[in-house]
């Protein structure tokens, strides 16, 4: 029979594909596993949004990226408004050390002024009466005489020149906001500004309090302006407040102040809805950030917006430059003034911070970072973080970095487009840093699956190995069995008088169960069988055996008639099969002497019975029965015929009908029939069976058997025929 | 392979549609098995419609050969109807018929049953 039969106890070891083998991940590394590891990363994803949201709303790498865009693209300086009059080294050299003479403050300034300065700003803080004037000498001697008192009373007091000369131009002093504690000196004033809404003065930076200017001083001064920057925790400094509360009083930026005094009227903030837009000056109007704070744009070292304080005092030329200049006096010798290092990382005086700031309000170059760039970098995380994790566990592992890096330089570029284009500034370094660590997780992760299936694979191979060398041992063993019970015709007397016999089979790969037997009964008698189990393996090799046997043993039962013989070997088989095989079976009984067959077919292929060399084949039907053990009281009937000397018998199982090539052709009768025909009158037994064996391996042409080749024939030459 | 049920009557019909060989035979058998429990249990008879059958291996068979061994003792027939000319073969060489009850039409197999069934019986095709 071609197909095995697939009972419970039989179990094929199918091939399963390679991706079908789920490795064993428990525990932790069962929830790696979970959906390809990007369970881990979106929980990564998570993380990385809590922890932005919650501490990284500033931090180291967004202010190093907020300096290389401005280190990349520096504000190019277009405004000449603001002018610095330098107290440099050269105009120590000629005057003298400082704190000059206020009088000699008191002269730049009407040089400026006469210069046509617009408006002119002191980065200089009066805070004590100047020790140098001749009314405080006599503070300092011991026991002066009254008459020298009284002169040097009535000499001219520099602080009162100095305000007098400040009182004649328009001019901005500076305040230092302190850090702890009220300051020196009272504020002489409100400063002029207002609100749109009262709540917006909760937004904005503040101080305890501030260090004032004499109020002689300081009150005959048109304005004062804060000086502080903001401290970022690197002193870097990158932002101005526009306005700024110092104990409880709202305080305008010394630049700003400059511009308001320049302009005229009010300074007022606008905003709204806890935001504020930006500082109204007259006409001009200055955004800020919606904390009241200005980014300043650094331009590069600009020494062009410097003159020299002594050039000014000195040369006409040089003070008639300042017309219509925003004129701030600042420090900017050797040890005289603190440097601050901006973004463009050069160390400058403070008061070109504050000349830049004016440059930038002039030329409206306004740098931004509004409140909406952080939902985008937000949204940018969690686009960034789900591509790598969706993405990661399908790309081959070594793609998995370039891709990393990949989307790393896209937002950071991403980042600097946005601030090439719009001057607005969004962190996309800190998207970045997130994107590395999901990216790396979402790698590490997949790495470890990877791991675990190549495991699970060499298990899997492993177990398939030895399944196949089972199977194998099983298979070795059920083609032993079957080839050993085959008799050979060496256990048959010398009958080659009266009968050329062969017999042969071929164990299909996994074993079909095919069974032949002989063997004499008596002088003249020869028992003959042709199966074929339903099955395939260890379980059809055994119940051919079991078949094998229980038939001798009939026979040697002294039964004397096939159909007997059948019937009593039927019930013995039936009794004997746990998986309810069944065996196609052609026995018959050959009286060597006359020729007679008396047979009985359980449900075999009829045998052929011809005479070589002579056309015509018939089929050997009758003595007809449904295979062996498919009913165990089947009354079997005898049949029989009678060869005519000569006469061939070839008995086959369905291995030869049904034999294929790879094309799925079937061996067939028709080329049976033809082969037959072709035949020699000659042709003996061996040869037949050696030519058809030879025939259907040359269809197969290489296929595998699927089932058992076996044959058996035999050709009747009784002595009489020989002889004649 | 497909395998559909129907009743008629005391008759419960099988329809087994493509060919029954070494990868059907299972599910084929366990059709036929739990069919037959169901006819052991209500005292009904069993036609296997095998119309739509091009092709029965030995393995087919031998599921029919287990349905009769648990149906036969039990008073159940499984009778085969509809043969199409090379499964007729295949059970005319293994002698299969001479195990099963085989009818040309299904409406000979029914009336086979009873005139109960054969009356309930529609061609469905």
């Amino acid at each position: 029979m071609t197909d095995a039969a697939a009972g419970p106890d039989e179990t094929v070891a199918g091939e399963q594909r390679p991706e079908d083998i789920a490795p064993d991940l428990t525990g932790i590394s069962g929830i790696l596993g979970l959906w390809r590891g990007r369970a881990v990363g979106l929980a990564v994803l998570a993380l990385c949004l809590v922890v932005d949201i919650a501490f990284l709303a500033d931090n180291p790498l967004r202010r190093e990226l907020y300096d290389l865009s401005q280190q990349l693209m520096p504000r190019p300086v277009e405004s000449d408004l603001p002018v610095v009059v330098a107290i440099d080294e050269r105009s120590i050299a000629e005057i003298g050390q400082w704190p000059w003479p206020r009088t000699v403050v008191a002269d730049l300034i009407d040089r400026m002024g006469q210069g046509g300065a617009l408006t002119i700003g002191l980065d200089v803080l009066f805070l004590d009466p100047d020790r140098q004037s001749p009314r405080h000498l006599a503070d300092r001697m011991a026991d002066p005489p009254a008459d020298v008192v009284a002169y040097l009373r009535s000499l001219p007091d520099y602080d009162a020149e100095l305000a007098a000369t400040i009182a004649r131009w328009p001019v901005v002093l500076g305040l230092g906001g302190t850090r702890t504690g009220s300051g020196v000196n009272a504020p002489v004033r409100p400063y002029p500004i207002a609100f749109t809404e009262p709540a917006l003065k909760g937004l904005l930076t503040r101080f305890p309090g501030a260090d004032h200017s004499l109020r002689q001083i300081a009150s005959a001064a048109a304005g004062q302006g804060l000086l502080n920057a903001i401290e970022d925790p690197d002193a870097i400094i990158r932002r101005i407040p526009a306005v700024a509360m110092v104990d409880g009083r709202p305080v305008p930026a010394f630049a700003l102040e400059l511009l308001r005094v320049a302009l005229g009227g009010l300074l007022t903030v606008t905003g709204k809805d806890g935001r504020i837009d930006g500082v109204q000056i007259g006409d001009w109007f200055v955004p800020t950030e919606a904390d009241g704070t200005i980014y300043v744009p650094f331009s590069p070292p600009y020494a062009s917006r410097y003159v020299s304080a002594i050039d000014v005092l000195r040369d006409d030329d040089v003070a008639l430059s300042l017309d219509g200049a925003i004129a701030m006096i600042g420090l900017t010798g050797q040890g005289l003034v603190d440097l601050q290092t901006s973004p463009l990382r050069y160390r400058a005086p403070g008061i070109d911070v504050h000349a830049q700031l004016i440059e930038a309000i002039h030329e409206e170059y306004h740098v931004s970072r509004p409140g909406w760039t952080r939902w985008l970098e937000l949204a940018a995380l969690i686009a960034v973080g789900l591509i790598l994790v969706f993405v990661v566990p399908v790309l081959p592992l070594r793609a998995g970095i370039p891709l990393i890096i990949l989307l790393l330089a896209l937002t950071i570029a991403g980042g600097l487009f946005a601030y090439a284009t719009e001057r607005v500034f969004v962190d996309t370094i800190g998207v970045a840093a997130s994107g590395v660590v999901i990216g790396l997780a979402m790698l590490m992760v997949t790495l470890l699956i990877a791991n675990a299936h190549r495991r699970a694979l060499g298990q899997h191979l492993q177990r398939q190995r030895e399944e196949r060398a089972r199977l194998q041992g099983e298979l070795d063993a059920a083609r032993e069995i079957q080839l050993g019970l085959l008799p050979g015709l060496d256990t048959l007397p010398d009958i080659s008088a009266q009968l050329s016999l062969a017999a042969m089979l071929e164990p299909a790969r996994d074993v079909g169960g095919d069974l032949y037997d002989f063997f004499m009964i008596d002088d003249d008698r020869l028992f003959l069988s042709v199966g074929d189990v339903s099955g395939k393996g260890v379980p059809a090799s055994l119940f051919m055996a079991i078949s094998k046997a229980l038939y001798k043993s009939a026979v040697l039962r002294d039964i004397q008639d096939i159909d007997e013989i059948m019937m009593a070997a039927n019930a013995e088989i039936s009794r004997e099969n746990p998986n309810m095989l069944f065996v196609t079976l052609f026995a018959g009984i050959l009286n060597l002497r006359t020729g007679r067959l008396d047979y009985c077919n359980a449900g075999h292929e009829p045998p052929l019975v011809f005479t070589p060399g002579v056309p015509g084949i018939r089929l050997v039907e009758g003595g007809g029965g449904p295979p062996v053990c498919v009913l165990d009281d089947f009354p079997y009937m005898a049949d029989s015929l009678d060869l005519a000397p000569g006469e061939m018998m070839l008995i086959t199982t369905d291995g030869i009908g049904e034999a294929m090539n790879r094309d799925g052709d079937l061996y067939g009768n028709e080329r049976l029939h033809g082969l037959i025909d072709g035949m020699g009158a000659d042709m003996l037994s061996d040869q037949l069976q050696q030519t058809l064996y030879e025939d259907v391996k040359r269809h197969a042409d290489g296929a595998p058997a699927s089932d058992d080749i076996t044959i058996m024939a035999l050709r009747w030459m009784p002595p009489s025929a020989n002889r004649g | 392979m497909k395998v559909t049920t129907a009743n008629y009557g005391d008759a419960i019909v099988v329809r087994a549609a493509g060919r029954i060989d070494q990868s059907s035979a299972g599910e084929f058998q366990k059709k036929l098995t739990d069919l037959v429990d169901m006819a052991i249990g209500s005292e009904k008879q069993i036609v296997v419609d095998l119309s739509k059958v091009d092709y029965i291996s030995s393995v087919g068979l031998r599921a029919l050969m287990v349905a009769n061994k648990q149906a036969k003792p039990k008073g159940v027939t499984i009778r085969i109807a509809s043969m199409q000319e090379v499964v007729r073969e295949v059970f005319s060489i293994s002698h299969f018929d001479k195990v099963f009850p085989t009818f040309e039409e299904m409406p000979k197999a029914l009336q086979a049953v009873s005139a109960l069934a054969a009356a309930a019986y529609t061609d469905e095709d």
